[in-house]
């Protein structure tokens, strides 16, 4: 142990090092010699008569090898190795920047960690039913995007008006607010449910200025990314957490005049 | 001796801790310590909860006496169900479990309170049972196997569940089930 601890520190330190072991050595000198000044010290003499004169000097050899331990290294060495191994399965390359969401278009399947959806269409309507009201004084219209949605997890999700993990759910350049989310041709009673592998329609709803869409016109869809995450202390309900953006879906706007589709 | 003493109090408690953990139920299942299990046209009665099950159907499609239909696979219950103690934030809950996966009664319906069609949130009254059913959407291969509905009449843990386990391969499927409204129990 001693001499290679004593080899490393030579290496690793070079010049700068005879200082070091020179200070070391006068170290050890002056340890040597308190050892050797504590040899014919009260306690120690009656183990020099019991063992041979050998062993003593053994042990003063273990004891000197120990003291020539560089123990002010050993986090340094450590910590070395430990970046150097590191660095060998990969710590020190770039982090991939995170993937762009994919572009996809009508009924194409999105699939997120907690939830399959599927844009099968996107229109705008003076009325739907169940989704976001508007008056007939608002100069305004319902911009709604029906879409199919299989909850992937395996036990039933209540959805609530602030759509915990789907709130995110925008068009781009469009309102910037949470939708409201209904049911085709269905009024919703307390919540939504999404019951685990059943693929069910919903419909998302905005209210927007009545000039601002026309049929025919491109619309882009930032789906949301839910994600589940469930806490261990006091509370351990599952929690549904945004996790950004899990696809752009691109559609052509349909008008359907007065509304309310089945 | 005093040396060995302390080390053994050690491993005492150590080993004492170890079972208590060993033996403590899993967050999981604690709460699901009273269950009782129910049969077809008895009545069974939980710390606040008391059910009787009349009938159970399969079908492929739900509807309402409004003319609101849903269809699918629809596995549906139809109970009496009262409160035994207290009046007081008692609403019926309704689970059913199928093939490790828990669904909730559907919630689906048109321009009705919930209330009108399924049992599932009603306020329950000690001792004056309402009559009503709760359906719930299964998948479409699960009409062989077994599944367990279980009743409880708050969400709050550590209280009586009602279990139901029914063989699905026993069960007529119809064509339809119509929602009957929530009444009292004309029992």
């Amino acid at each position: 142990m001693g001499p290679f601890y004593a080899g490393a520190v030579t290496a690793s330190s070079g010049e700068g090092a005879s200082a070091e072991q020179n200070s070391l050595a006068a170290d050890l000198g002056i340890r040597a010699d308190a050892v050797k000044a504590g040899a014919p010290a009260p306690d120690e003499t009656p183990k020099s008569e019991t063992t041979p004169s050998g062993a003593g000097s053994r042990r003063r050899w273990v004891r000197a090898s120990i003291d020539r331990v560089p123990t002010r290294w050993a986090g340094t060495i450590l910590i070395a190795g430990f970046l150097a191994v590191t660095a060998l399965f990969g710590g020190l390359a770039e982090v991939p920047p995170p993937a762009a969401p994919p572009e996809v278009g009508l009924n194409e399947q999105v699939t997120t960690a907690t939830l399959e959806m599927t844009v099968t269409r996107a229109f705008i309507a003076d009325r739907v039913e169940g989704g976001t009201s508007i008056g007939p004084d608002d100069h305004a219209r319902i911009l709604a995007v029906e879409l199919e949605v299989t909850n992937l997890f395996d036990s039933y999700r209540i959805v609530r008006s602030e759509l915990e993990g789907l709130g995110t759910t925008r068009i781009v350049d469009g309102p910037d607010e949470t939708a409201d989310l209904s049911r085709p041709g269905e009024t919703a009673n307390w919540a939504l449910i999404m019951q685990p592998g059943i693929t069910e329609r919903f419909i998302l709803t905005w209210a927007v200025d009545a000039d601002r869409y026309r049929a025919d016109d491109e619309l882009r869809i930032s789906l949301a990314n839910p994600e589940s995450e469930r806490w261990q202390f006091l509370d351990d309900d599952l929690h549904w957490v945004d996790g950004g953006v899990s696809a752009y879906v691109t559609a052509t706007l349909e008008d359907l005049g007065e509304g309310d589709p089945q | 001796m005093k040396r060995v003493v302390p080390w053994l109090i050690t491993l005492a408690l150590l080993t004492g801790a170890w079972l208590v953990a060993l033996f403590t139920p899993d967050t999981e299942d604690a709460p699901r310590a009273f269950i009782s299990s129910a049969t077809i046209g008895q009545p069974i009665e939980g710390r606040n909860i008391a059910i009787t099950v009349h009938e159970v159907h399969l079908a492929e499609a739900i509807s309402t006496s409004t003319g609101w239909s849903a269809d699918g696979t629809w596995f549906v219950v139809d109970l009496d169900a009262a409160a035994v103690v207290t009046q007081y934030g008692t609403l019926l809950n309704a689970t059913l479990i199928v093939e490790g996966r828990t669904f909730v009664a559907t919630e689906r319906g048109v321009a009705e309170p919930l209330e009108n069609i399924s049992l599932l949130k009603t306020q329950l009254v000690p001792g004056i049972p309402k009559r009503g059913m709760v359906a719930f959407p299964i998948p479409d291969d699960a009409e062989a196997g077994t599944v367990t509905v279980e009743f409880n009449a708050s969400q709050a843990p550590y209280d009586s569940i009602i279990a139901l386990t029914v063989d699905l391969s026993t069960v007529p499927v119809e064509d339809e089930v119509r929602l009957v409204p929530v009444d009292w129990s004309a029992r």
